[in-house]
């Protein structure tokens, strides 16, 4: 229970953002509470309505406030009155990248082994190519990695997001998924072209992508302090050569993500590998954007002005 | 054929400016458009003629055409700012038998071709086969069963015509008062 407050409280009426409506009304608050702490008080009341599910706005159309912000601050204490989204069922953010890259893993190995339902009776005795077997190796390190360092690497800024977002984000990862490895896999797979030169220049793009790829995140993690989600603007470090891409991007990590695709698909050359490979540069170059946009936002003059988001010199 | 197609993607493009807030509403949309384009091409292949003289196409063709009529209508209309009350209770209305009417027409016709092309000589001719350089095939039979599961969603899209018919026809009563 908290102490007796300053004398300072107030009666907060939280309204609904969306129609009309009131969700519940506190009698007395502190006006040096924080909206962390009108979401616990909240929570109290409506049950249903978990912390993470909460977003609180001063206007009914505009932009949500941040847990650290005191309502006296906000002027709610002058006012009477928040405004409030429910942001829906909400799910652990890590659990969701666990879940969306474990299905990449079983599925594509699952495709590896040249089950009978998939390719009939007698596919898992036919030789396979290289390139089939080199093909899931690398699919089966990049996602071993990605859940390595959702484990270990990344700071994530959110805790929760929408469920919702669960079944569309493995949708994609796991469509693909198959997708790929179906045509990899395949008993009438057809080598490269080019040939062992293109199979081993492909792997070694991909190797050097991924290093480059884990080298950013490596040093993403230790821009930011232990348990905070300050942002401070990366820099190339001295240590390791693969960080001076960001001389050129803001985002190289998904710039090696790109290339690492890319070195996938010349080793593959399967045309579905070269769609999951466009696709996940589609939105990537979206998410840099944005990335971009807000460094530039919050550091303005102080922001490296030759960078661009994720392709050097183009976009 | 094609004066419709394009009136479709303009409609199709300005709707999506428009209407796109939540994800929801992105599939509804996506899937009614998908559903409705690829059954032009699934309809119109000569070689199916069986399935063209089914009583599906006179179903799916003649609930759309009906559509189609009041929703342009509407659409013309609303351009000189006119919304006659009889024309919006129409759009709003017709929807409820000619969209299952609709429906069943479509897939009717789906299940035909499907029957028609499950051979292989007819079916090789409109899909991809692998061995190929890129790696890449295509069974349109197969294609075409993940086409009748996208119906699924149909029940979906068609208890969000209610609400939406329920906020348009009855604007006073929508408004949510929660104590």
């Amino acid at each position: 229970m908290s102490g007796k407050t300053q004398g300072n409280t107030f009666r907060l009426e939280v309204l609904k953002a969306r129609g009309n409506g009131v969700v519940t009304t506190i009698e007395n608050i502190s006006a040096n509470a924080t909206i962390a702490d009108l979401k616990k008080q909240v929570a109290q009341k409506k049950p249903k309505l978990y912390p993470d599910r909460q977003s609180y706005r001063n206007e009914p159309t505009g932009k949500s406030v941040k847990d650290t912000q005191k309502l006296s601050e906000l002027n709610v204490d002058k006012t009477g009155k928040i405004y409030f989204k429910d942001l829906g069922p909400q799910i652990g953010w890590s659990t969701v990248f666990m879940a969306e890259y474990a299905g990449p893993l079983v599925i594509y190995l699952l495709f590896y082994i040249r089950p009978s339902i998939i390719y009939g009776s007698s596919a898992s005795s036919k030789p396979m190519h290289l390139a089939a077997h080199l093909g899931a190796a690398c699919w089966t390190f990049h996602y071993a990695k990605r859940i390595l360092e959702t484990i270990f690497v990344h700071r994530f800024s959110h805790s929760t997001m929408p469920i919702f977002n669960l079944f569309k984000n493995c949708g994609y990862y796991w469509g693909f998924t198959a997708m790929v490895a179906y045509f990899v896999n395949h008993p009438k797979y057809t080598p490269p072209l080019f040939g062992s030169a293109q199979v081993f220049l492909g792997l070694a793009i991909f190797l050097i992508n991924e290093l480059g790829n884990l080298s950013i995140h490596l040093l993403l993690r230790n821009l930011r302090p232990p348990g905070t989600t300050e942002r401070r603007i990366p820099y190339p470090n001295k240590t390791n050569p693969f960080t001076n891409l960001f001389h050129f991007v803001s985002c190289p990590n998904y710039t090696y993500e790109v290339g690492s695709w890319l070195g996938f698909s010349l080793m593959t050359q399967t045309l579905t590998a070269f769609l999951f490979t466009i696709a996940g540069t589609v939105q990537m170059t979206v998410w840099a954007k944005q990335k971009h946009r807000a460094y530039k936002k919050d550091f303005a003059d102080k922001y490296p002005k030759q960078r661009k988001s994720i392709i050097p010199f183009i976009i | 054929m094609t004066i419709t197609d394009n009136a479709v993607l303009i409609e199709v493009l300005s709707k999506t400016s428009v209407t796109i807030n939540l994800y929801a509403s992105v599939i509804i949309f996506v899937f009614g458009v998908v559903g409705n384009t690829l059954n032009i091409f699934v309809l119109t292949q000569r070689t199916l003629r069986s399935a063209q003289h089914s009583i599906g196409i006179l179903l799916a063709v003649t609930a759309w055409s009906i559509t189609e009529i009041i929703r342009y209508g509407y659409y013309a209309l609303n351009l000189f700012q006119t919304s006659p009350q009889l024309l919006t209770w129409c759009r709003y209305s017709f929807f409820i038998v000619l969209y299952p009417l609709g429906v069943t027409g479509e897939l009717v016709t789906i299940v035909k071709a499907m029957r028609t092309i499950y051979p292989e000589s007819v079916r090789n001719r409109y899909s991809i086969l692998l061995p190929n350089k890129l790696n890449f095939g295509f069974d349109y039979f197969y294609f075409l069963v993940v086409v009748l599961l996208a119906y699924t969603y149909f029940p979906t899209m068609f208890k969000h015509m209610f609400t939406q018919r329920a906020k348009t026809l009855n604007p006073s009563s929508s408004s949510k008062k929660v104590n």
